[in-house]
Formats: structure tokens, C-alpha cells, sequence
């Protein structure tokens, strides 16, 4: 198979050096290959949003860029409540909820979604959160499943991926 | 867990035993397919009894919001409503984004709706090769009417045509030269047109439209002695004739029962699955023979610089395969 040329069209997500980021994603590339062959599909995340105001079109950007990196993903919908997003969870089966919240209150939806997931369950789906969190640096913990709370930082966003893959396996 | 867990979760129509259960069926895991192979097996006398729907059109037809509207309308009636999206897009580095439940946002949250898209990413030419396996989990889960929806293009759309009862191809009105360039083989396949967003200032051109596919149909040499392919206009958006569109599968199912073509359909269906299975087998035992793996990236690169004939290594990489 060919190699496809990558790294445009991230909106400024992944600003490291190019040589830094080609080897992220082949490292990010060989931990799916590994995924698949251990588990028989793709690593499979459900993006959503919980919350009262948000925007379709990050929800799209934020699906694109896990896609790129080799995981099916779902597109949830806008302003859902956790019981909906755990609800599409189950349904289609997904390893991990990428959640994206009003900033104020991401810890909480994290953690009332693990609530419900757990509730039926589902507790081995890998809760992660997008964004930076509390812009005034005031990261707090949320419980994120099983597998313990990720991030996922627009600066860093590879280096997430590494880590969100690490726990999967 | 064993076959047992996940035949007895299905016909208790456990959400998260229906969804893990396709799980299995799509995964490429020897050991899994497996038992997808007996869950299937088990769940076999259970399936049959519901009406499987196959719904296609471009892009931009509104399948998900006529699946939404048409599922709730179904839920309304008392029906339990699955949904199998075969066809989504594909990202170039092999991940799959699945949209369209975004747009099926009320019959989503139904209890008795079931809504499953599959990335189609890592198949091997058959974009719905676990469909109708699929489909006889979410049967014997008590789901009475199966849609599946399918992008019209490529092969996909053949594929799960051999699949339904009943192939409904949805249309747009207003694009002039859109009769021209429609592919005669998706006519072949429909058993009814349904023109889409006939509603407010469109009505008018969706019954010129109406008009041209009658015509058009009038052309082609009928499928089934009892049936003539209808076009019927609806809009999702208002519900305007969605009713009309369930009266016109009920309608085509009882014909096709009295006249024993549905039951001839679906035997040939069953041969259909065999063969796809075969093919399917076939080529996963082509690409997992060490031989073929120690020979094909070589052979790839000897006809991409045209070293090698493409018939030559085609030729080659069966006899390794056979030796």
C-alpha cells in the first residue's frame, strides 16, 4: 500500500516539527495495526457533545482528525444529554467517547456520562475529553472509565492519541 | 462468553448484547467470526419474519432524514424499526466517519428503534458483506421492518439489492439532465422511485419528474409478472406521502407472496449468500497464504513500474495460491 502523504488540514493542531510529527504517526499507525489485530476491528470512537452550546462544525473537525489517524469514527450530535451520548455508545459499540462540553462543566458531563455508562455496563468505554479544559489552568480530575481520564489538547493532539491507544490495549 | 449469552441477550432484545453480537460479526477475528457463526446459527429460526427495506440515492437526497421520518412514523404505528447503514465514507487513511445517525436524531433515540452504522474501512470489495448476517441478529431481536441504507454508487447498492425484499431508490426532482446520466442498472434495481423534498415550491417539478421516470420505466422490461415499478413523490422534511410509500411495500409484499415470487426471491438470496461467503472466503484465504504474502508486495511494485503484466502477475499469485 501506498504511504499518503500527510499533515495539512488540521487547523493548527499538531504545530511540532515535521520529522517529530511523521514519526508520531507512524508510532500512531503501528499502535492501530496493533489494535486491529489483537481486537479484529479498528479502534472505534464516538464524538459528541454535551451541553448547551456548541458547534457543529467542531464536532466535523474533530472527527476528521481521528479519522485521519486510522480510528472509525461516529459523529454524535450537538447538546445531547449523557444518558443520549451513552445511548449511541452502546449502540454502536465505540472503545471511546470523545466528549466535548461547555468548558465549565467538562469534568462534570465526563463524569455523569461514566455514571451512566457504568449504569449498563459499559464501563470499559474509554471517556476522553477534547479541548483545553478550564482556560484558567484549572484542570480538575475526571474519572474517565476504566482506563482513567485523557485529554485531548489541541497542541498535543498525537501525543493524546499515543496515550488513548496505550490504554486501550 | 459463550453463543449462548449472546443468542439469549438477542431474543431479550438486550440493546448491548444486539450491538456487541454485530460487533462480532464484523470483526476479522478468526476466533470471533466463529462465534458470530453460531450466534448466527442460533438466531437463524428466530429471523425471516420482517420486511427488509434496501433504501439508495446519491448523496444529498436526504436518505437519513427520510429514514428518520419514515422510521418514526413506522414507531409510531407500533413497529420496532432497525437501521443498517452499509456505506459510509471512507477517510484515506483507512478510518471510516459515520454521520448520518446525526440526522436520524429522534428515531435514534427510540426505544424500539436500533440504529447501526459500519465503517467500511478494511473489507475486502464487499462494503456489505456482514449485512445480512447483521440483519438476522436485529430479526431475532423482534425488529419487524429492516432498513438498509446504502450510497448509490459503485457496487453497494447490487449488493444489498441481493439482500431485501424490497429496493427503494430515492430520487431528486429539478435536475434536468439528472435522467440522462442516472445509470440504467439503478432502474433495474428498484422496485419503486421515490421522488424526495416535494414540498413547497418544489411539488411541481417533482411531478415533471414523476412524469419523466414513468416514462423512462415504461422502457424497461419488468422485473415481476405481478409487480410494475411505481414512482411516488414524498417529502421527509413535511411527511407528505410517506405513507403512501408503506402502503406501496405492503402492497408489494402481498402480491409477491400470493404470487410466491417473495419466497422464490429469497431462495435465491440464500444462493446469493452462499456464493458471497464463498467469494469472501475465498479471497481472505488468498491474502492469508504465507506464499501470496512473501510474493505480493513485490509483484505490486513489479506492475506499478510495468515489469510484470498485470495478467502475468494476476496469474502468478493464483498458482502460488494453488500450489
Amino acid at each position: 500500500m501506498k504511504k499518503m502523504p500527510d499533515g495539512d488540514g488540521d487547523h493548527g493542531i499538531n504545530a511540532t516539527g515535521a520529522a517529530g510529527e511523521a514519526s508520531q504517526l507512524e508510532l500512531i499507525k503501528g499502535k492501530i495495526n496493533q489494535f486491529v489485530a489483537q481486537n479484529g476491528r479498528r479502534p472505534r470512537v464516538l464524538v459528541s457533545h454535551i451541553g448547551t452550546s456548541g458547534q457543529r462544525r467542531t464536532l466535523n473537525q474533530v472527527a476528521a482528525i481521528f479519522a485521519r489517524r486510522g480510528f472509525d469514527v461516529d459523529i454524535g450530535s450537538l447538546c445531547q444529554s449523557p444518558q443520549q451520548v451513552a445511548l449511541m455508545a452502546i449502540e454502536n459499540d465505540v472503545h471511546i467517547v470523545c466528549l466535548l462540553c461547555d468548558p465549565d462543566r467538562q469534568s462534570r458531563m465526563g463524569s455523569d456520562l461514566f455514571d451512566v455508562l457504568r449504569a449498563n455496563d459499559s464501563d470499559d468505554t474509554l471517556v476522553v475529553l477534547f479541548g483545553d479544559m478550564d482556560p484558567g489552568g484549572n484542570r480538575r480530575q475526571v474519572p474517565g472509565g476504566r482506563y482513567g481520564p485523557v485529554e485531548i489538547r489541541p497542541a498535543t493532539a498525537d501525543t493524546d492519541f499515543i496515550t488513548i491507544l496505550d490504554k486501550l490495549s | 462468553m459463550d453463543a449462548e449469552f449472546y443468542i439469549d441477550g438477542v431474543l431479550k432484545k438486550k440493546r448491548a448484547v444486539i450491538a456487541k453480537s454485530i460487533t462480532l460479526i464484523e470483526s476479522a477475528l478468526p476466533a470471533h467470526q466463529k462465534l458470530a457463526q453460531n450466534i448466527i446459527d442460533g438466531l437463524l429460526p428466530y429471523a425471516g419474519n420482517a420486511i427488509r427495506i434496501g433504501i439508495s440515492g446519491v448523496p444529498g437526497v436526504g436518505k437519513s432524514t427520510f429514514i428518520e421520518s419514515f422510521g418514526m412514523m413506522l414507531i409510531d404505528e407500533g413497529h420496532r424499526v432497525a437501521v443498517l447503514a452499509v456505506d459510509p465514507s471512507s477517510s484515506r487513511s483507512g478510518g471510516s466517519i459515520m454521520g448520518d445517525k446525526t440526522r436520524m436524531e429522534r428515531l435514534a433515540l427510540q426505544p424500539n428503534a436500533f440504529i447501526r452504522p459500519s465503517p467500511t474501512s478494511g473489507t475486502l470489495g464487499g462494503v456489505a458483506k456482514k449485512t445480512r448476517e447483521s440483519m438476522i441478529i436485529c430479526e431475532a431481536a423482534g425488529h419487524d421492518v429492516i432498513l438498509v441504507e446504502t450510497v448509490g454508487v459503485g457496487q453497494s447498492e447490487t449488493a444489498v439489492a441481493s439482500m431485501v425484499d424490497f429496493f427503494l431508490v430515492l430520487m431528486l426532482a429539478g435536475a434536468g439532465d439528472e435522467l440522462q446520466g442516472i445509470k440504467k442498472g439503478i432502474l433495474e434495481l428498484a422496485d419503486a422511485i421515490v421522488i424526495n423534498k416535494a414540498d413547497g415550491n418544489n411539488i411541481e417539478r417533482a411531478r415533471e419528474a414523476r412524469a419523466e421516470y414513468e416514462s423512462a420505466l415504461n422502457l424497461m422490461e419488468s422485473k415481476s409478472s405481478v409487480w410494475s415499478v411505481p414512482v411516488l413523490t414524498c417529502s421527509a422534511l413535511t411527511m407528505d406521502g410517506l405513507e403512501d410509500v408503506w402502503k406501496t411495500i405492503l402492497d408489494y409484499r402481498q402480491k409477491l407472496t400470493d404470487a410466491g415470487e417473495l419466497a422464490e426471491k429469497r431462495r435465491l438470496q440464500s444462493v446469493d449468500w452462499m456464493w458471497s461467503l464463498v467469494q469472501d472466503g475465498l479471497k481472505d484465504r488468498f491474502f492469508k497464504n504465507p506464499k501470496v504474502k512473501v510474493q505480493l508486495p513485490a509483484m505490486i511494485t513489479a506492475v506499478e513500474e510495468g515489469k510484470t503484466s498485470p495478467t502475468v502477475a494476476a496469474h502468478e499469485l493464483l498458482s502460488l495460491h494453488s500450489q
